[in-house]
């Protein structure tokens, strides 16, 4: 064994790819402990190498990744289920897919069966176009709008963004999406719903609210008419992908909504519209075919088009009155009961009647009070809502609370200087307006109504004169907040203005105002 | 745009919702709280440096602990009021132990307590240190008045400005 100092003299002889090939080897030596970094260093090369020629690691893979998989859910199930979410969403969808499918197939067998003279002309588009018979069913009567969408942070209920279709506004959004989750959470607790479960939809009268929740995020739309199964579809892509694009800036939220306007392309595609064809686009063949059947039928069945014919030409006709809208009508029981609004200065149902040879006897006719715009001018409601009953004197102080008009800037929600002395005098007249109403036995209601310049009721005019709508009724409150309960804010746009026309720059200014409107219940 | 959810708690009759009716613009009449047990409202505040912070409020009917339902309705919170009645000692103590089961579920949330009703100088029955065991959690106290508004608006800027900081959720 060579002595140490001779040692250095012969390592000192190795010229430099010896001395080299030593420190490799020095190295692999070292590395051969199996330490936690050699072995970290080397594992994935190791499990690529292992796997690559004849798959043996998947193997043994098979039971670690199970017990972790199993653990990971024995801890936390959120986590797993959360990481799923976009996933799973789309491979159930495509699984339901070709279940609806198959579902379709077998309904349309037992549809052909049935026989009505609305279903034989489906059939008969169907054979004539060669598109399925369900499909046409479903063309004709799921018709629908979507007119609101709302993004909400699931736990907080906090709106992170939405989309209308203009001239569509409500309420304000903020607050319908946070009550939209009270109400949930309120209908849920209440009907002891088991966690997972949770209400998906809200019906009132034509409008249904269809919520989706993904783990973090929820999407509501508010929907005209009867939507189909594709809309859910749709909010369900729509969430999924959210929750991909926004998955950390959801579980980081802390109030700031502005990371979400990148979701606004995504909502507005949900704002769809599934409109009934017109009727004048119908094929000649299919109208030659109804023509067919409808000559077919018997002599009562003629009667019964007959009558139809002779009601649709009575709702036209009110329809078209100034001052009167058909807002709903139904056949009950061998009658038509028509539900209108009607301004008091239109003429009567009974003329309208009289003038086309309607028996109104064969009619329910229901009538609510409205203001019209076909009047042009817009006076104080209670003038012309209740003209014949209401006391005198409440008419005059409303026609006075009317005639205080708070007049605002140019496309602005800012009050001109000099009306602020207006608010006081208000609150003296709705005090007085309130507590006499009482003494004669009468509720008040009043309206802080915003108006805008104008002739385009668009989604400006609408915001602006809501604007002011609500600045007015701060400051109202601001000074008179025991009579808070009795003022509310509402945004006419152009549908109301103080003056018809505008004829002059001082018809304009009149019209960039908010008046406060009484009525008495 | 940074929005908060805030919440009103404190026993019956001691004056959240007007409060609230105040200070802030609301669409839903208050018979929300007899049939939904809640009612949200909005305010949009501007802090000092120049931040809009829009504040979601709600107003939850008066309990006298945090009950079930109530607990549906606190999830995803920022801050809360306890409200208690300056002329009613037995509405401190409600709100007072309130505020330490909020504390115990939402550690990260901001709170203030509100003494309502200051308006009502003669009838004011709270001790001199009614307090001080509320202010030794780091949160400040208010007297509050729903009537004369003195101190409702200071107590709503103080809570939006401290969420506002916070990345308390």
């Amino acid at each position: 064994m060579a002595e140490p100092d001779a040692l250095g003299d012969r390592l000192g002889r190795l010229d430099p790819q010896e001395l080299h090939n030593l420190e490799t080897l020095r190295r692999r030596l070292e590395g051969s402990a199996l330490t936690p970094r050699a072995v970290g260093e080397v594992l994935p090369e190791a499990i690529a190498l292992g796997d690559g020629a004849d798959g043996r690691l998947a193997g043994p893979m098979v039971g670690v990744t199970e017990r972790a998989i199993e653990r990971s859910v024995g801890e936390d199930p959120e986590r797993l289920s959360t990481a799923l979410f976009p996933i799973i969403g789309a491979a159930i969808r495509k699984a339901m897919d070709k279940l609806v499918a198959d579902m379709m197939q077998t309904v349309n067998a037992g549809l052909e069966r049935a026989l009505s003279f609305k279903r034989l002309s489906w059939r008969f588009e169907s054979w004539r176009t060669g598109v399925p018979f369900l499909e046409i069913v479903m063309r004709e009567t799921l018709l629908y709008r979507v007119e609101h969408v709302f993004l909400m942070h699931r736990e907080s209920g906090i709106l992170l963004r939405e989309a209308s279709i203009p001239g569509t506004g409500s309420a304000d959004s903020d607050m319908v999406a946070s009550m939209l989750g009270a109400v949930r959470d309120y209908i849920k607790d209440s009907l002891s719903l088991r966690k997972g479960e949770a209400v998906e939809a809200i019906k009132a009268g034509e409008y249904s609210l269809l919520i989706e929740d993904g783990p973090l995020a929820s999407l509501a739309v508010a929907v005209r008419g009867t939507a189909d199964p594709g809309l859910g579809n749709l909010m369900r892509e729509t969430l999924e992908g959210v929750h991909l694009k926004f998955g950390g800036a959801l579980r980081r939220f802390s109030g700031d909504v502005e990371p979400f306007a990148a979701a606004d392309p995504a909502l507005a595609r949900c704002l769809a519209v599934r409109e009934k064809r017109e009727a004048g686009a119908k094929p000649v063949y299919a109208i030659v075919a109804v023509s067919a059947l409808a000559l077919a039928a018997a002599a009562t069945l003629a009667w019964g088009i007959v009558a139809a014919r002779d009601r649709r030409g009575f709702e036209e006709a009110l329809d078209a009155e100034p001052g009167i809208v058909v807002a709903r009508s139904a056949r009950r029981a061998g009658r038509t009961e028509l539900r209108l609004l009607r301004d008091p200065r239109a003429r009567t149902v009974e003329a309208v009647a009289e003038e086309h040879g309607i028996d109104l006897s064969r009619y329910a006719v229901d009538a609510e009070a409205f203001l019209s715009p076909a009047f042009g001018d817009a006076p104080a409601a209670a003038t012309v809502l209740a003209e014949r009953t209401v006391p005198a004197e409440l008419l005059d102080l409303a026609k006075r609370l009317h005639s205080l008009s708070f007049l605002f800037e140019q496309d602005s929600g800012e009050l001109r200087t000099g009306q602020e002395g207006k608010v006081r005098e208000a609150g003296d007249l709705v005090s007085e307006i309130v507590a006499k109403a009482e003494a004669y036995g009468w509720s008040a209601a009043i309206e802080a109504v915003g108006h805008a310049a104008g002739a385009t009721q668009d989604e400006s005019a609408t915001r602006v004169s809501e604007e002011r709508a609500r600045k007015a009724y701060e400051l109202f409150v601001a000074l008179n907040a025991p009579l808070a309960g009795y003022v509310r804010p509402r945004g006419a746009g152009v549908l109301e203005p103080v003056m018809a026309t505008e004829a002059t720059e001082q018809d304009r200014e009149l019209n960039r105002s908010v008046t406060f409107e009484a009525t008495f219940r | 745009m940074i929005k908060k959810k805030l919440c009103l708690l404190g026993p019956l009759g001691v004056g959240k919702t007007s409060l609230i009716r105040r200070y802030v613009l609301h669409v839903y009449s208050e018979e929300y709280l007899c049939t939904v047990g809640v009612k949200v409202d909005k305010k949009t505040v501007r802090l000092a440096n120049g931040m809009d912070v829009v504040l979601m409020i709600w107003d939850m009917e008066g309990q006298g602990d945090i009950g079930a339902f109530a607990e549906t309705y606190l999830r995803g919170l920022s801050g809360y009021f306890l409200v208690a009645d300056g002329t009613r000692p037995t509405t401190l103590s409600t709100a007072l132990s309130i505020g330490t089961a909020m504390r115990e579920m939402f550690p990260a949330a901001r709170s203030s307590l509100l003494f309502n009703k200051a308006d009502l100088g003669d009838a004011w029955a709270l001790p001199d240190d009614a307090a001080v065991s509320f202010l030794s959690t780091g949160n400040p106290v208010f007297r509050t008045s729903a009537l004369d508004g003195r101190g409702v608006e200071d107590a709503f800027l103080d809570i939006a400005g401290r969420m506002a900081s916070g990345s308390d959720g």
